[in-house]
């Protein structure tokens, strides 16, 4: 009798012991998740800060959305120009793609076909100098590269946003917050095109246009974003000053400075000496020393793969068997092991991981010298015969140089020439002769990223279109279909036609590749090659 | 006094003429073409062929060689033909950048090494001497690139006395306090082998200068080494320095592009580099002229004191 | 007789001597490197990038690429060798002839050659390799233009300085009313006592030479990966030294500095025994 006393006593109080640990855990909880209303109200006044400095690995191009190109360059103009659908940046990257969320259009409408979009734009948004965003500004930017008798038009901006706005039939303003653009076939991609890094389709001012001119756009970049263009002195720094008339959620910082820091150790230096908060592209060699002394090195699965392109105009990497054996040479797990110290991921496609149509199985050909050798021989070529120049960028040589060397232990003989990024971007469109391959690194989370590595690295290197076969209806066909299963399975195809064809080396994804000083707070790694800033704050 | 200076610009000019025409004849030795280069992919053969009018690239290489002087002279230097800007303003941001680096980098190559070199000098024959001028020869023969990224390893990122690169603390208020904190290590990388140099030669000055007649009278008659120093070591002292210094501006200079490589300044050395680099040459053909043309200046400056100081050139001047 | 004479004041000339046996030595490497280098300076060791000095078996440690930093240094001692002495030579050849015609009659041509030579004074070489690689490529020709335009100017002002002030001496008045040619007073007056000095000065330029000729190298001018060469090696170690192993920039940097050393003490030595009078 007593012990069963004893024993409901006992029970009951481990029951209400249960219910207060379970109470107490929700208080707790609630207290440390962010978000919740009684941390942010408390927090958010003290996360007002003077000055973010970013540090960047490559110097950016130009600030002009339509001219643009390179990671970099739209790490800063996002922040400046916006389009008219955004992602989601502040989704991590184990949560997958950024989703597509309303940017300057609210609202949007897509007819069966994928040919008519409408978009409803954001009432009371005003560009940097004070002009009214509307319908009729967004209609100048599309005419600016699309419209030949636009009195403003540009001849090379036609040239860089031609990947995704070749086949728009008309943009039309039904009213001044309305805007539809019309496609003469279906283009089921489109939203995701928009807010990209390259043919990025930021709204600029056209007020800002008309007065600086086609060529001072740039210098006088004026957007709707939630920062407003301070300075740029090129090869040094780039000052944005938060915009306070922002329609969206008030940024932390008051003022960004990207810094390009091309040096990777003296990236890594300026983080620990506190003269960059981020950095933006972080040595593998300095990963565990960072991670050691407190540094965020987030892990990152970026829509990025470093990859070599073929001149399929150069005498032996135009032949199949040669590019067969080329790829089985090249060690990519070794690599990525010893080279870079574990810190990438070897890609056998073309695709990466981050992709919707990546399949994890369809892989191009794995390391295998002997075969490489093999394949050499049968096409009639002794050991030191085939020999041509692989060109890369700095970041990138030392991997190249691995490359270089596995290559000669199956008989290939390379030259490697590095060059600074933009002055090798610039000559990337004339390749040499000698030249078999030239090195780069780019990547899209929408399988239309299959097209757009065919348009610039197969077809304009060298007739590679002669080469890399069979390709183009099928892609085609893709870009149209607007089942997204149905269309699926078809870039899987082409991403297939690709690889029995060698149409690339893929090489390796970095996945540590942001370093963030321990004071920084906010600052999300997408699933993409870019980041949002404004979430961003410094704890004091 | 007036005709020497003439006589001297009347010899510069010519030489600026022909360096003008050396930078020019090398840029137009380079294969291709940067416009075709680098619109290839993106424009018809038409509109290559209109942009490469407006920049003049069709006509002959003699009409060009004049429109760019007449350009140049003008003051109109041309646009950048990698970065669509006008070179005037890819040169102005990083030259005075670059002149304030080699002012301090002068600044610190003299002091010391005037200092030093009296110093050894004067204790000639001594073993402080001759250590010294041990570490002379072996600091002379240094690597300034090696030395400067050392220096950056040492003092910047073990004991953390200077910043690791760049000109200003980007939060800072870009104050001048802030620009000597980061000015010092750059400066002082690229003065260090100069300072050797000159060190050495102010020293064998000054034990030619002692030995000669008329100081050993002084010296016998009981007048210390100060008060020799003073009144009139230091005259006879002014001349040479002013020409090793004029002489090792040339070494400066060409050691401040690897300073600005190693340390990121935003100089012209960087700029120049990139240029030449992306066949970029507007840019070149300027800041090679630029350079070259501040470099006859300071030669022509300190030629121009020598003779003033010195006319018979008879002291003691280099071996 | 002279020889054996001079030799042996070289011997005892300590410095020199020094000078003269590092150089010796760096030759004899440059050799027999096929023999002597431990391992292919192209090798890449698995697992040991970036290993310290004193990893068995690597006396130097491993670079950035995992390969032996000794045979490298080896390696590399050959190839700044070459690219130094040989230009070296043929500049201060090509100065002797400029100086020699320039200085032995004052006349429109020596005043040609001599102003040619101020410009090429006046320009700050690292942008003439600069320039020279925009329109060559990197490379051996560009480094070795560059190297003899930096020498010819200094060296050939050294000897017009030298012919003039030797015409102007009594023998040479003596020699013409002798009657003996111009040709003769050149050839057989007038030039061993010129190269003499110009053999003091090469031989001191050529230490300045090879920190120059490695910092082009540096700057990327140079030979192109994955050749071993000690200035760009420099360059490759200068990222890894804040990274945590400042062997792979330090160990070419020691070789450089020693090998102009070399050159510097030897030039010393010859400059106090065959010209004691400077």
């Amino acid at each position: 009798m007593k012990n069963k006393k004893l024993i409901s006593k006992v029970l009951l109080s481990r029951r209400k012991f249960l219910q207060l640990a379970a109470l107490s855990s929700v208080v707790m909880a609630s207290l440390y998740l962010p978000g919740t209303a009684q941390a942010e109200e408390k927090n958010e006044s003290e996360r007002y800060g003077k000055t973010l400095i970013v540090g960047q690995a490559l110097e950016p191009t130009l600030y002009d959305p339509n001219r643009q190109y390179s990671y970099e360059t739209y790490r800063v103009d996002k922040h400046i120009y916006e389009s008219l659908v955004a992602e989601d940046l502040s989704v991590p990257a184990s949560q997958g793609i950024p989703p597509i969320i309303p940017g300057l259009a609210t609202s949007w409408e897509i007819n069966n076909d994928a040919t008519v979009f409408t978009f409803h734009l954001r009432p009371n948004v005003k560009f940097h100098d004070g002009t009214p965003f509307d319908a009729e500004a967004v209609k100048f930017n599309v005419r600016r590269f699309t419209d030949p008798e636009f009195e403003y038009f540009d001849a090379r901006s036609k040239a860089t946003m031609a990947q995704v706005y070749k086949d728009l039939k008309s943009i039309t303003v039904t009213d001044p917050l309305t805007v539809v653009y019309t496609f003469n076939k279906p283009f089921p991609g489109f939203l995701r095109f928009l807010p990209q890094g390259n043919w990025v389709s930021g709204i600029f001012s056209p007020a800002a246009l008309k007065k600086w001119g086609q060529d001072g756009l740039a210098d006088h970049p004026t957007g709707t974003g939630p920062y407003k263009f301070v300075l740029r002195v090129r090869n040094d720094r780039t000052e944005l000053v938060r915009n306070d008339d922002w329609w969206g959620q008030k940024p932390y910082m008051e003022r960004i400075i990207f810094r390009p820091i091309l040096d990777g150790s003296t990236g890594v230096s300026a983080l620990q000496s506190g003269q960059v908060d981020i950095l933006s592209r972080t040595p593998t060699d300095a990963v565990d020393l960072l991670t050691q002394a407190g540094y965020q090195v987030h892990d990152s699965t970026e829509a990025n793969q470093v990859f070599l392109g073929w001149n399929f105009a150069n005498r032996y990497t135009s032949q199949l068997a040669v590019r067969q054996a080329i790829i089985k040479a090249i060690n990519r797990e070794g690599l990525v092991k010893s080279l870079l110290n574990g810190h990438a991921v070897a890609s056998y496609n073309i695709l990466n991981r981050s992709n919707e149509a990546f399949l994890s199985d369809q892989k191009d050909y794995l390391y295998d010298p002997e075969g490489a050798k093999k394949l050499l021989a049968d096409a009639g070529y002794k050991p030191g015969e085939v020999s041509f120049t692989i060109i890369t960028y700095d970041q990138n040589q030392p991997i190249i140089e691995w490359i270089q060397r596995d290559l000669s232990k199956v008989g290939i003989k390379v030259n490697v020439v590095s060059q600074e990024w933009i002055t090798y971007s610039s000559h990337l469109a004339n390749l040499a002769d000698d030249t078999g391959l030239f090195t780069m690194e780019w990547g899209l989370l929408t399988p239309q990223w299959l097209n757009v590595a065919y348009k610039n690295y197969v077809v304009s290197r060298g007739k590679g279109e002669n080469v890399i076969t069979d390709v183009a209806p099928l892609i085609e066909q893709a870009s149209v279909t607007t089942d997204s299963a149905q269309a699926l399975a078809l870039w899987h195809q082409v991403n297939q036609k690709f690889q029995e064809q060698a149409a690339f080396v893929p090489l390796l994804e970095l996945n540590r590749v942001f370093t963030s000083a321990p004071n920084v707070q906010g600052f999300n790694v997408p699933a993409q090659n870019f980041y949002d800033l404004t979430k961003v704050w410094l704890k004091k | 006094m007036i005709r020497v200076i003439l006589l001297r610009l009347a010899q510069t000019i010519p030489l600026l003429f022909l360096v003008s025409l050396l930078v020019f004849l090398i840029a137009k030795l380079m294969p291709g073409d940067p416009i075709s280069n680098a619109l290839a992919g993106q424009l018809s053969a038409d509109a290559i062929e209109q942009i490469r009018q407006v920049y003049g690239l069709d006509k002959s290489a003699v009409t060009q060689y004049f429109i760019w002087l007449k350009n140049l002279l003008s003051g109109d230097w041309g646009i950048s033909l990698t970065m669509r800007t006008p070179v005037a303003q890819v040169l102005g941001e990083s030259f005075t950048n670059t002149v304030i680096l080699t002012v301090a980098a002068v600044v610190l190559c003299l002091v010391p090494g005037v200092i030093i070199g009296i110093f050894c000098g004067l204790s000639h024959g001594t073993r402080r001497d001759r250590l010294v001028m041990l570490v002379v020869q072996i600091g002379n023969n240094i690597p300034v690139f090696w030395l400067a990224v050392f220096f950056i390893w040492f003092f910047s990122v073990k004991l953390g006395w200077f910043p690791v690169s760049g000109m200003y603390d980007m939060r800072g208020d870009r104050s001048l306090g802030d620009l000597l904190h980061h000015l010092f290590l750059p400066a002082f990388s690229t003065a260090l082998i100069s300072m050797l140099i000159l060190a050495r030669q102010v020293r064998n000055s000054v034990i030619t200068i002692m030995d000669t007649d008329y100081i050993r009278t002084y010296r016998a008659l009981g007048y210390s080494n100060r008060v020799l120093l003073f009144r009139h070591l230091g005259r006879n002292l002014l001349a040479p320095i002013v020409g090793i210094t004029g002489l090792q501006i040339g070494y400066l200079l060409s050691g401040v592009i690897f300073i600005e490589k190693i340390f990121a300044w935003p100089g012209v050395g960087t700029q120049l580099f990139n240029a030449a680099a992306g066949q970029d040459y507007p840019t070149i053909q300027t800041g090679v002229m630029l350079i070259a043309v501040c470099f006859l200046v300071v030669n022509l400056v300190s030629d121009i004191l020598q003779d003033w100081l010195d006319p018979r050139h008879s002291g003691v001047l280099l071996s | 007789m002279r020889l054996l004479t001079f030799l042996c004041r070289l011997v005892r000339h300590k410095l020199a001597l020094a000078g003269l046996l590092i150089l010796l030595t760096a030759v004899g490497l440059s050799l027999l490197a096929p023999i002597i280098a431990p391992y292919d300076p192209l090798q890449s060791f698995d697992g040991l990038r970036l290993a310290p000095p004193g990893t068995p078996g690597h006396l130097l440690g491993l670079d950035n690429q995992g390969r032996d930093m000794l045979s490298r240094i080896i390696w590399g001692g050959r190839s700044i060798l070459i690219a130094s002495i040989l230009p070296v030579i043929f500049a201060a050849l090509l100065s002797l002839a400029l100086g020699l015609l320039a200085g032995f009659r004052a006349s429109a041509f020596s005043e040609l050659i001599m102003r040619t030579m101020d410009i090429l004074f006046a320009f700050p070489m690292v942008l003439l390799a600069i320039g020279l690689s925009a329109v060559l490529g990197s490379g051996y020709s560009t480094v070795i233009i560059t190297l003899i335009c930096s020498v010819v100017p200094y060296l050939t002002r050294v000897v017009y300085r030298d012919t003039r002030s030797e015409i102007a001496k009594d023998y040479v008045e003596a020699l013409r009313a002798q009657g003996a040619s111009n040709g003769d007073i050149l050839f057989r007056e007038i030039l061993p006592n010129v190269a003499t000095p110009l053999l003091v000065y090469t031989t001191s330029l050529l230490g300045g030479m090879v920190v120059f000729l490695a910092g082009l190298s540096f700057l990327g001018l140079g030979i192109q990966p994955p050749e071993a060469d000690w200035g760009r090696m420099v360059g490759e170690g200068a990222q890894m030294m804040i990274l945590g192993a400042p062997h792979i920039a330090t160990a070419p940097a020691v070789a450089i500095v020693l090998l102009s050393l070399s050159f510097n003490w030897l030039g010393d030595g010859l400059r106090d025994l065959l010209d004691p009078n400077r």
